[in-house]
């Protein structure tokens, strides 16, 4: 073995720095924040946090919820799974990206959707007063995880259906020939085989909800349901401000994310099966008859109208009405809410300009960033290129809420060293410590779908390490760049936890602009805020679709 | 060019991939390094190409030293000069068919007479009329002209081939061997071959080179390789042979079914006959070993018969 000389080595040293400084030192923040008191360890007082009684009941209730949401997105999933996957319906490509618009819709927008949909004298009593005294079985539990499986179910129903799609027909029809029946194959082979991704899908499920903030503190504040993130929110916020106790709660919400992805290693490991072979798999579609196909009809629209068609409906309708007490009436319809967004005073379009810098300064720092982390991880022989690639994927695994109590404390503490905090540029740098993965998932796929050899190729037909970089690399890994870019983009765009948490004073984004307009403002000037954000951030996923599919070769 | 390696040896984690090695190439000789897969013909190729560094030994391009353990020389691939066609072709798949094959001439700044010298590639390779396209709207044939044109623009004195037809289907590998060998024997060059198939081996080669888990077992002629193999890999990796004993073996249209004076006579026992078109395919027993060799007709399974051999087509090894 030579030597690595230290040049070679720099890079992944520097990256390695760069991110146990943004990502690894908040998180050590937190644990010692949650058990060092006046520079002693001190368990007394996380202790103390997590024994009493409200916040046992929130850990119950927060537990409680992901689970309810993990059955209720499976009863939605499976049935949309399997008609995709080995039905008629497989042909309709188009549902694939329809079934996306819940998941790439905020959630806190969704939730306000149904809020004003069935709340009392709300959007549905308007229409059919018969429905009064609805709102009682809404705003419960079971309504807070309805809304939240609403969200998450894409999730789970995309990962169902590739599994489905990925069993071959011939080891079905190897149990039919062998003398099994329907019941029979379904039970004995059908699902084992696809319970190792549902394991893991339910996992996802699980740890998003864990995760989630814009739900629980929209829809569960109305019910007073207390979760994780909304308690780590207002410890950290609402006088008195009590950071130990938001540290201990995001130690603990830590511990159970790890223990739930380490969960889904081993399942993954263990448990799932290599059933993609070289061999072409022939897929034979199961005949459905008229009965059955009208069913599947009838669950499609079903799920797409409760997903996307209520909460959709509701923000936009309740952005053009005039004044809400006369609901659906000609003559009650305006634009005025959109004029008003504008011109009533300066803060919505400082809002405007708030997130659109945060987005594009985000996205483009990670884009730089972790094109590089990407680089240094493929080219290097370095044994820490592991450990960098992780340190870069750790924000996913972790709650945004977290990462941003953890960004807080350490920036906090170095204030007089580097005063960032209570800046615009402390946003940004936590809204790249969260979205980093993204640009890293991306260019990393994108590298790897580039054959070993064409850079080989570049380099005996005389191109120098830059020039290689330049004509070659560069242009196939713009696609993963791009995406990643966008992806970031859109995300930060509308991010709310992060800005709900450490946005310097009387600075609003979109996102925080929104929910003060919800809760004590002009609830239609905030929806119709809304159908900005959302029309602007799907106007720019057709760009980056545009931009794709004008790619050429590859 | 001559190329000479050196008691070249290379590890990767601990298993020795390339066991001592030297290997001298003459000057504008075809010549192919034949082996089954992992028995380090491509990791060889890489090495004179500078794509892999030899853990031991040096390499030579003439008289200049490429690559020396000892002396801690490694000129770096770009600085090699050679021509190489990928396995999978490694056509870029961002540039057309033009700037695909103009990259060597620009990345080294030989842009004069650019256009001129990429046209004269495509034409040798018969694809004038592509230098727009992009690769993913060639056919694998075409693809792999591309690779070669690539290959030959930058006039190198040697061209390394890893395995260049095997992604082509049958009937194209058939005709592209030919074309190939052509185009080499027209320019005059070096060519390097990697392959695990013994026909394009023994169809296109001045001189093979056997490999076997990182070893050459036998580096000679076609002919002699097939006619007198050194050793027992060699004897049965190329063509097929058939054992009197542990170290005698004949090759199968050597025996004869019709009685030669002063030839050998073996008993063997036949287990089916197969007909080719043009003779009929025995299989049949002799001791512990099975045998297959031409008849003019179908006899029957359980038949002893007798078989005839002349001395000196037996071959001791």
């Amino acid at each position: 073995m030579r030597p690595i000389s230290l040049k070679k080595r720099a890079p992944v040293l520097i990256l390695i720095a760069i991110l146990f400084f943004l990502i690894v030192c908040p998180l050590i923040m937190i644990f010692t924040k949650a058990v060092i008191i006046d520079g002693r360890l001190d368990f007394s007082s996380a202790w103390q946090t997590l024994s009493e009684n409200k916040n046992a009941v929130m850990i119950g209730n927060s537990l409680l919820l992901s689970t309810l949401v993990v059955l209720l997105s499976t009863v939605i999933a499976t049935p949309l799974a399997y008609l995709f996957s080995r039905t008629k319906f497989a042909r309709y490509r188009f549902f694939d990206i329809v079934f996306m618009i819940p998941f790439m819709t905020p959630p806190y927008i969704a939730s306000m959707g149904w809020i004003l949909f069935v709340q009392k004298r709300g959007l549905l009593q308007q229409l059919l007063p018969c429905m009064e005294g609805s709102e009682n079985w809404f705003f419960t539990l079971g309504g807070l995880a309805l809304v939240m499986s609403l969200h998450v179910f894409p999730f789970m129903l995309t990962i169902l259906k590739n599994a489905m799609l990925n069993i071959p027909t011939s080891l079905e029809e190897s149990g039919a020939v062998f003398g099994a029946g329907f019941g029979r194959r379904l039970q004995r082979i059908f699902m084992p085989l696809l319970g190792g991704n549902y394991a893991i899908g339910a996992l996802l499920v699980f740890v998003k909800t864990l995760s989630e903030y814009g739900t629980p503190a929209t829809l569960g504040k109305r019910i007073g349901f207390e979760v994780f993130t909304t308690e780590i929110h207002r410890y950290a916020t609402i006088a008195p401000i009590d950071f130990g106790s938001s540290a201990t709660l995001s130690s603990v919400l830590i511990g159970i994310c790890l223990c739930m992805w380490m969960l889904q290693n081993y399942i993954t490991t263990r448990k799932s099966y290599n059933l993609v072979s070289g061999k072409g798999a022939r897929s034979i579609q199961q005949k459905l008859s008229a009965p059955a196909t009208a069913l599947g009809w009838f669950f499609i629209v079903l799920v797409l109208f409760v997903a996307v068609v209520i909460p959709y409906f509701s923000v936009i309708s309740t952005s053009l009405i005039h004044l809400r007490g006369y609901g659906f009436a000609a003559g009650n319809f305006t634009l005025q809410h959109y004029i008003d967004l504008f011109t009533e005073n300066t803060k919505g379009v400082s809002a405007l300009k708030n997130s659109l810098f945060l987005a594009v300064s985000s996205a483009t720092i990670c884009a730089v960033l972790g094109t590089l982390i990407v680089l240094a991880v493929r080219n290097s022989k370095s044994r820490l290129r592991k450990p960098l690639e992780a340190m870069s994927l750790l924000p996913e695994m972790l709650p945004s809420i977290v990462l941003v109590i953890g960004i807080m404390l350490f920036w906090n503490q170095i204030y007089k060293i580097l005063p960032l905090y209570n800046t615009l540029g402390i946003m940004v740098l936590a809204y790249v410590v969260l979205f980093l993965p993204y640009t890293v998932q991306y260019v990393t796929s994108s590298f790897t779908q580039i054959s070993g050899s064409l850079m080989a190729a570049g380099q005996v037909f005389g191109g120098s390490g830059a020039y290689i970089f330049r004509r070659i690399t560069l242009p196939l890994i713009l696609k993963g760049v791009a995406t990643g870019w966008m992806m970031t983009f859109i995300i930060a765009f509308r991010e709310l936890v992060t800005a709900s948490l450490i946005a310097p004073p009387n600075t609003l984004v979109v996102s925080t602009y929104i929910v003060r307009e919800f809760e004590q403002g002009s609830v239609s000037v905030g929806m119709a805020m809304a159908v900005l954000c959302v029309l602007f951030t799907t106007t720019a996923l057709l760009i980056l679709n545009r931009f794709i599919a004008k790619q050429k070769g590859a | 060019m001559e190329i000479r390696l050196d008691g070249i040896t290379k590890s990767f984690a601990h298993k020795e991939v390339i066991q001592n090695s030297s290997l001298t190439i003459a000057s504008g000789s075809f010549t192919t390094l034949l082996g089954p897969s992992g028995c380090g013909k491509t990791t060889l190729l890489r090495m004179i190409a500078g794509l892999e560094a030899p853990d031991t030994g040096s390499v030579f391009f003439n008289d200049n030293c490429v690559f020396s353990a000892e002396k801690a020389i490694n000129i770096p691939p770009e600085k090699r000069g050679l021509g190489f066609v990928f396995q999978d072709f490694a056509l870029w798949p961002h540039m057309s068919v033009f700037e695909n094959v103009a990259f060597g001439l620009r990345a080294s700044h030989k842009t004069e007479k650019l256009e001129e010298k990429v046209r004269a590639a495509l034409h040798a390779v018969q694809l004038d009329d592509f230098a727009q396209r992009y690769p993913h709207q060639l056919s694998g044939g075409q693809q792999q002209r591309v690779a070669f044109a690539r290959a030959i623009v930058i006039a190198p004195e040697c061209i390394l081939f890893d395995e260049p037809l095997s992604a082509l289907d049958a009937l194209l590998r058939e005709e592209m061997r030919v074309e190939l060998r052509e185009l080499v024997a027209k320019l005059g060059i070096t060519a390097v071959f990697v392959t695990h198939d013994q026909t394009e081996a023994m169809s296109m080669s001045d001189k093979i080179a056997v490999l076997s888990e990182g070893r050459i077992e036998q580096y000679a002629s076609p002919e002699e390789i097939y006619s007198a193999p050194e050793t027992e890999f060699v004897a049965k990796f190329v063509g097929s042979s058939n054992w009197i004993d542990e170290h005698r073996m004949f090759r199968p249209e050597k025996a004869s079914v019709v009685r030669m004076d002063g030839a050998d006579e073996f008993e063997v026992t036949v287990v089916s006959t197969q007909f080719l078109g043009t003779s009929y395919q025995l299989h049949t027993k002799y001791r512990d070993s099975n045998w297959t060799f031409f008849s003019d007709r179908r006899i029957a399974a359980g038949t002893k018969l007798p078989v005839y051999i002349y001395d000196q087509d037996i071959i001791c090894i």
